[in-house]
């Protein structure tokens, strides 16, 4: 594990929230990001910031559902930073610097069935939050994205 | 224009009414993140024929007034379920978007 990928991780916690996602779980998809969009909107949070990481959770939560083999969310909410962090199972992304890119999607015809697959996910989970890190291999996706909380540096462009 | 104005729209139906919101535009999508990447404003109404609760979550989470389902798509009950617990108004026509569009701008004229 990289240092900034370790230190992130050992921050100290306010409230966490965890999430498990499952295969092809459509129903489901959207608990985290509608499970965070509720509480922050009660924690007072900015609503720039809730949409960022609404939209940045839910398509994680896509990914998560269409490709791989289910995983959990762990989200740390802090007073300067939340860090949200899915892990799956398998299969990995085959060419992540391909999937970072706009328009480029290994969709499923389901996945597509359901108004996925533009190629967007990736692209706007970066584009959403402050910091994210991406480790993937056969073995499954390690994305830790963190956000700062009351204005910080952000780069985010949705 | 308020979201209860878009009921007045030549061939619009309602499904269901959620807040009765000011509009802040429009947007025409099918592609779900490509629509998330690019809605940038709350109070949007979104118009689309995909009919599924992944367009609910996505509505909400990006704070639309209401959903117009265009050339006769129609949403499932559970989805109008969702729609009114979220406060977001469904509509119905059976025009593609540049229809609807002209129809409300037609309206926003008389009133």
């Amino acid at each position: 594990m990289p240092m900034a990928f370790k230190a992130l991780v050992n921050t100290k916690m306010q409230k966490t929230f965890n999430f498990d996602i499952k295969k092809l779980n459509l129903e489901q998809a959207g608990c985290v990001s509608s499970t965070l969009k509720r509480e922050l909107t009660m924690a007072g949070v900015d609503k720039k910031l809730i949409r960022r990481i609404a939209i940045a959770t839910y398509e994680a939560e896509i990914n998560m559902v269409f490709h791989s083999w289910g995983g959990t969310c762990h989200v740390q909410v802090d007073d300067d930073k939340i860090i949200i962090r899915f892990r799956d199972k398998g299969p990995g992304i085959a060419n992540l610097q391909k999937a970072m890119m706009e328009g480029y999607s290994t969709a499923s015809d389901i996945a597509r069935e359901n108004g996925f697959g533009a190629g967007m996910g990736l692209p706007n989970i970066q584009n959403a939050c402050d910091e994210l890190y991406i480790q993937t291999n056969n073995d499954g996706t390690d994305v830790l994205m963190k956000f700062v909380v009351n204005g910080g540096n952000s780069h985010a462009s949705i | 224009m308020q979201v209860y104005d878009l009921q007045n729209v030549d061939h619009i139906t309602t499904f269901c009414l959620g807040d009765n919101r000011p509009i802040t535009g429009y947007y025409a999508g099918d592609m779900l993140s490509w629509v998330m990447g690019h809605v940038k404003t709350e109070g949007i109404v979104f118009i689309t024929m995909l009919s599924n609760m992944n367009v609910l979550a996505v509505a909400s989470l990006l704070d639309c007034s209401a959903i117009i389902f265009r050339e006769g798509i129609v949403p499932t009950n559970e989805m109008i379920i969702k729609a009114v617990s979220e406060g977001i108004t469904l509509l119905g026509s059976p025009g593609d978007a540049f229809d609807i569009y002209e129809g409300i701008k037609a309206y926003e004229t008389i009133i």
